[in-house]
């Protein structure tokens, strides 16, 4: 199991970063292990570009970033064909997107035509330019921000289209004492520079495969369906997680128990993420919403709520 | 003020509140026993709980304790100056002397100081036992139930009245409750709450309790819907029945005993006092005619005959010695036509003019003036206390018995059972003499099972015999049943014997000049048998438990005999029940399998219901105790079994039971590792942890051996042992 500690020497070194949000460095680490992309909910100035970066060359690899406006066109993201007079051809110009972590700012204040523009690449791992498919580089892991959605001049993501992001995290603000730490450091030289690459692109679409292994019993496949069916059937929920949710849940899951050096997943995993999976593939009653109560909330009352299976599924 | 005070001062209020909830035991112990002396005793608890409050060690508080049990018996029962030797050597002296009646197992005879030393301990030993619920479980709940079913009980079965002690014992229960609750809510804290923050959390309990105790208090209360189930109880437990629900009549002396049974209401009116050298049964009358509901007498007519100057009231002893001759005066203060007098009486005397005449049959002596039955306000009567010749009585076999005289004295119903013959013989069968007959009869009632109860008490149903019912039914009477049972049961076995009516000596009300003065109420009228023993006369015997009896036994053999005498009564004593036994197998021979078992069942009803209890307690306890034995046979069992992946998940699914029978449940959003984390907080240790990954890997990882295998048993184990509570 070499190859965890390497991964917690990535989330080691987003820490250096990042002081006290190892939560949001591992659930990284685990959307990357798992083939997703995170949707990072939060105000600006939190230090999320940081991180991504701090991630990107732990792993060695390309960083790319997409400012999104409410101006910018879906070619300014995916690249764009410019004639070569002297070669007398067009010529593709990739865009930022052909990047294997790319952080996507802001992405609630482009127009929906640029944001399906990425979210087609997140969906597809290949964009389409003038009738031909380009695949995208493997890894490709994609960090969004948004802006809280009640802020203005905003485009809202569709549900259909959130459902694209393995995990939605929100960071908040550090702690007192992490942010005097915060503030000693930028008096220094910026920590980023002195980041080493710990694990080659090679070693990560290894060890993507190799997480892809771990085993999820019945039992706790079991305990993931009865989480995603509780949410179905809540009151307070008006649509409830779709079997693609489930699904994510236990690839996310996966990848956990893989970065906890483990080779099972554990309800454990499925309890710790489900709040990260679900909540941005729900809607909720609007009374529910009016009442100030959040969906990460009533996952995690859904999840003190449903019984954990404690023998294997077959036996009583 | 520093935690520790507080936490002294919160135990200390607590403690307060137990004191006054044990008040509330002794208070209907102390006015229903007629003990005395309530703040002393509550004082003892009180010591009882302050020494350990205040951390006094033991080998300080228990001579205190000691010493104080010393003085208060002294003071209590001492008479004469109190200096502290003589109250160490009445104390010593007392306990040395109680000793010897314990060994010898004359419970009976135990003086009342010792009583209350007994008290006292069983006060120590309770208040110990509060102690340790309180400080170990901060529980009070059982106390508090346990006193709030003894004072409702108490209120509802004894003449206790629990109006005020009710709702005393709301206020005080429900406080120590509320409080109790704040301190185990504390206790799982880290920090106990700072002395205001807890007094804020108690103000709202004061106010509601304080409250919801006064507009109780306050409000109109309506009547029980059922007022007293006492008789419902009663005729519950002794089967339907006609003659059941009869009024309680009220004690004392009547002259209609045709009906008999029925439970009363004690009354101790004063009928009359008297002075005499000693106390005695007043005799009044006897009757000879039993009717299976109760007494009449054979002839209404009687033969009146004067009394007194040469003809004595009672027959002259014809073997034995008196006490010499006394005199008995007698002051009455209700209205009789008739006199009582002591055994052996001679001759009455009223004031002039009055003459005493004695109805042949019934012996009743009425005093007449100017020809007509009169009322004597006093009147004395000179006796001579009789005591039997004890070798006379010895040679009253049956064969000396005149034949033909003492029919109406063997007289009985025709319709008496045809069982109560057959007992009459079963108890007297092997007793050679007439005299050991009624003995034997009279010792019956003390060693089967008989109560002396005058308040719960059934009548016998319409057609049932009055003597067969309490022979075999219910055991359960007052002074006319036992009497009544034992002449009838005298007679069967062919002792002539009849039905004495009169008062038990009554209670001494001081000394004079002219003798000790007896008081003698309604309460002490009562009835006994008398049996004719030929070449001695009519002699008294007290079948009714818990009464002395008149006359007394000259015990003229010499001493060789008189030991082979108690022997002989001891071994004939013991000797019904073997009989008994004997004859259940025998009559399991004639009859049918069934039939005999079904005799076999009823005649051990008692015996089986019995061993059907004690097991039924045992499993009970067995129930209540599993905490304690449950998980050792557990282990012994795990020992014994290999492990694989099905025992390991049995063993795992029992430790989460026994977990939860301990106070740990497991909630059901909870993982494993998160219980885990939380049994091992609880525990200390690790073993929770490694014996939950071990599970993990088997339930959800689908391994299908145990790793670390020795470990994880001795984890198990561990834990299982620590669910003992």
């Amino acid at each position: 199991m070499e190859e965890h500690r390497k991964l917690l020497k990535v989330i080691e070194n987003i820490e250096e970063v990042m002081i006290g949000k190892r939560d949001v460095a591992e659930l990284s680490v685990v959307a990357l292990l798992a083939g997703g992309h995170v949707l990072l909910e939060d105000v600006p100035g939190v230090g999320k570009t940081m991180m991504v970066r701090a991630l990107a060359r732990s792993v060695g690899a390309d960083f790319k970033r997409i400012q999104f406006t409410p101006d910018l066109l879906p070619s300014d993201v995916i690249g764009v064909s410019i004639y070569n007079p002297k070669e007398m051809e067009f010529q593709f110009r990739p865009g930022p997107i052909m990047g294997n972590i790319v952080l996507a700012d802001e992405i609630n204040r482009t127009s929906p035509k640029t944001q399906s523009a990425l979210l087609e690449g997140m969906e597809e791992a290949s964009v389409t330019v003038d009738g031909r498919t380009l695949a995208l580089p493997d890894p490709f892991f994609v960090m969004a921000t948004q802006n809280p959605i009640e802020h203005e001049g905003t485009y809202p993501l569709p549900e259909a289209q959130l459902d694209r992001f393995l995990l939605k995290v929100k960071m908040g603000y550090p702690g007192r004492q992490d942010e005097v730490e915060v503030l000693r450091r930028a008096e220094k030289q910026p920590p980023i520079d002195r980041i080493e690459p710990v694990i080659s692109l090679d070693e990560l679409r290894d060890i993507r495969i190799r997480a892809a292994e771990v085993t999820v019993d019945d039992t706790v496949k079991g305990y993931i369906v009865d989480l995603a069916e509780s949410t179905r059937k809540s009151p307070d929920i008006r649509l409830g997680v779709s079997p693609r949710g489930s699904i994510a849940l236990m690839r996310a899951a996966r990848a956990l128990a893989f970065l906890k050096g483990r080779d099972y997943v554990l309800p454990d995993d499925v309890q710790h993420l489900a709040p990260y999976v679900f909540s941005h593939r729900m809607i909720l009653q609007p009374e529910v919403r009016y009442e100030g109560i959040d969906s990460e909330e009533l996952v995690e009352r859904i999840v003190t709520r449903t019984k954990v299976p404690v023998r294997r599924a077959g036996t009583r | 003020m520093s935690q520790k005070a507080v936490d002294r001062m919160f135990l200390g209020l607590i403690y307060v509140l137990v004191v006054l909830l044990v008040r509330e035991w002794l208070l209907p112990i102390i006015e229903l026993t007629g003990t005395g002396h309530l703040a002393l005793f509550v004082i003892f608890v009180g010591l009882c709980f302050a020494f350990p409050l205040f951390g006094v060690p033991w080998w300080i508080s228990g001579p205190v304790k000691v010493i104080y049990a010393v003085w208060f018996v002294a003071h209590a029962h001492m008479e004469g100056p109190a200096t502290p030797v003589a109250m160490v050597s009445f104390f010593l002296g007392d306990l040395l002397k109680n000793a010897g009646l314990l060994v010898t197992g004359e419970l009976g005879r135990i003086t009342d100081p010792f009583r209350t030393v007994l008290f006292l301990a069983l006060l120590w030993m309770a208040a110990y036992l509060i102690q340790y619920w309180i400080n170990l479980k901060m529980s009070v709940l059982i106390f508090y139930g346990m006193t709030v079913i003894f004072i409702t009980v108490l209120d509802t079965f004894s003449p206790y009245s629990a109006d005020a002690a009710i709702l005393r014992v709301l206020v005080i229960g429900f406080l120590l409750l509320g409080l109790t609750f704040l301190a185990k809510l504390a206790d799982g804290q880290r920090k106990s709450p700072a002395l205001p923050a807890f007094l804020l959390m108690t103000i709202p309990l004061l106010v509601l309790i304080t409250a919801a105790g006064a507009v109780s208090q306050f409000l109109p209360k309506s009547e029980p819907a059922w007022p007293d189930p006492v008789p419902f109880i009663k005729s519950f437990a002794e089967g339907a029945g006609d003659g059941i629900g009869r009024e309680a009549g009220k004690i004392g002396y009547g002259e209609d005993d045709s009906a008999l049974g029925g439970p009363f209401i004690g009354d101790d009116t004063v009928v009359f006092e008297a002075t005499a050298e000693r106390g005695q049964y007043w005799k009044v009358e006897t009757k000879d005619t039993y009717t299976s509901r109760g007494w009449v007498h054979s002839s209404e007519e009687q033969e009146l005959l004067p009394v007194g100057e040469g003809r004595p009231i009672d027959e002259p002893l014809l073997a034995g010695t008196t006490r010499g001759e006394d005199t008995a005066t007698l002051s009455m203060k209700l209205d009789f036509e008739f006199i009582v007098r002591p055994y052996g009486a001679i001759s009455p005397s009223g004031p002039e003019g009055t003459e005493f005449l004695q109805e042949a049959g019934t012996e009743k002596v009425i005093p007449f003036v100017n020809n007509a039955p009169a009322v004597l306000d006093a009147y004395s009567v000179t006796y001579e206390e009789p005591a039997y010749s004890l070798t006379a009585l010895r040679g009253t076999t049956p064969d000396t018995l005149p034949q033909g005289e003492f029919a109406p004295y063997l007289q009985l119903p025709d319709g008496l059972p045809q069982r109560v013959h057959d007992l009459a013989l079963e108890i007297t069968g092997r007793e050679e003499t007439l005299y050991g007959k009624a003995r034997a009869v009279e010792q019956y009632f003390r060693q089967n099972g008989f109560v002396y109860d005058q308040t719960n008490v059934a009548s016998p149903g319409a057609g049932e015999d009055f003597t067969d019912h309490f022979l075999f039914e219910t055991k359960r009477g007052y002074c006319d049943h036992f009497s009544t049972s034992m002449v009838v049961l005298l007679r069967s076995a062919g002792v002539p014997a009849r039905w004495v009516k009169g008062f038990n000596e009554g209670e001494e009300i001081g000394r004079s000049d002219a003798g000790r003065q007896f008081e003698v109420t309604n309460n002490n009228a009562h009835s006994w048998v008398e049996a004719y023993m030929p070449g001695v006369g009519w002699m008294p015997f007290e079948p009714t438990i818990g009464f002395d009896g008149a006359g007394g036994i000259d015990y003229d053999l010499d001493l060789e005999e008189m030991t082979e005498e108690e022997t002989q009564e001891m071994e004939e004593s013991a000797e019904p029940e073997e009989t008994k036994e004997e004859e259940t197998p025998a009559a399991a021979k004639g009859d049918s399998f069934w039939k005999s078992l079904g005799d076999l069942i009823s005649k051990n009803s008692r015996a089986i219901y019995t061993v059907l209890a004690v097991l039924a307690a045992a499993a009970l306890a067995a129930f209540m105790l599993r905490d304690k034995w449950l998980p050792r046979v557990m282990v012994a069992r795990f020992r014994k079994r290999s492990l694989d992946r099905e025992s390991f998940e049995r063993a795992y699914a029992r430790l989460l039971g026994r977990l939860r029978r301990y106070g740990l449940p497991k909630e059901d959003g909870k993982t494993l590792s998160a219980y885990a984390r939380e049994v091992d907080a609880h525990f200390g240790g690790a073993d929770m942890r490694r014996l939950t990954e071990a599970y993990e890997a088997v339930v959800y990882g689908g391994r299908d051996t145990i790793r670390e295998e020795p470990a994880v048993r001795e984890s198990w184990e561990n834990l299982i042992n620590r669910t003992i509570s």
